[in-house]
């Protein structure tokens, strides 16, 4: 638990295990919103996203409702409740390399898997849902928070960045689980 | 409340090693199985009973 708020200059690490795939630690099971894998199955790195070129960006929006109702013994209306009902969580992050499944999320194919020699762009699936696991470093190599979200995986953009490096742009919609969380 | 106890780390310094393509297939074929295996079985069709 961090105890004291602190400044953090922070490296991020993400780890992607795609719905549908075997996994066996803890148990046997296949990866999807009520079944997640322990930190130590290999289906975490098998489907490699890759290094971080900037951290993640997180965005909320949610929508508003105002209770409003007349101030007690004047006839005035003022807001006295704001409901918020519904919420979307999104994460937006740069990555250093083209992997499998930036290719497979860009062009919608279906997943890439280790065997393939080739890929059908628009013949997958519209969405991929996997967990992600996203730790946070600080500079000195604490690690302060563990986020495990399943998500909607989408790729939003392939383009070539600095020095004609390929940067993809993942976003990833947060989605319900018993099983999501953080840990701090 | 949600602990460490279940959200837990990969060690990035040391994380697991990938599956190899044959063992990852494999993986998937056998787990496959077992999933078609524990399918519930769908319920029998009720027949009405006959009219008096």
């Amino acid at each position: 638990m961090q105890t004291q708020p602190s400044v953090i200059a922070t490296g991020d690490f993400l780890y992607f295990a795609p719905g549908g795939q075997a996994f066996t630690i803890p148990g046997a099971g296949t990866v999807g919103a009520a079944a997640k894998p322990g930190p130590t199955d290999p289906i975490w790195t098998t489907f490699a996203l890759g290094s971080v070129k900037k951290p993640a960006v997180d965005k909320i929006t949610s929508k508003e409702v105002k209770v409003t109702a007349p101030m007690p013994g004047r006839g005035i209306i003022t807001t006295i409740q704001v409901l918020r009902t519904e919420h979307d969580l999104m994460m937006t992050v740069e990555m250093n390399e083209i992997s499998r499944l930036a290719v497979a999320g860009f062009y919608k194919s279906p997943l890439i898997q280790l065997t393939d020699t080739g890929f059908f762009p628009l013949s997958g699936p519209s969405s991929f849902t996997g967990w992600l696991k996203r730790q946070r470093y600080d500079a000195s190599n604490g690690l302060w928070v563990v986020d495990d979200w399943w998500v909607d995986l989408n790729v939003t953009d392939i383009k070539a960045g600095e020095n004609n490096v390929i940067n993809p742009t993942f976003a990833f919609t947060w989605l319900y689980s018993a099983l999501a969380g953080s840990a701090i | 409340m949600f602990t460490k106890d279940k959200i837990e780390a990969i060690d990035h310094k040391n994380p697991p090693k990938p599956h190899t393509p044959e063992a990852l297939a494999k993986l998937n074929a056998d787990q496959a199985a077992k999933d078609a295996a524990a399918k519930p079985v769908p319920p029998v069709a009720v027949t009405p009973s006959p009219k008096p």
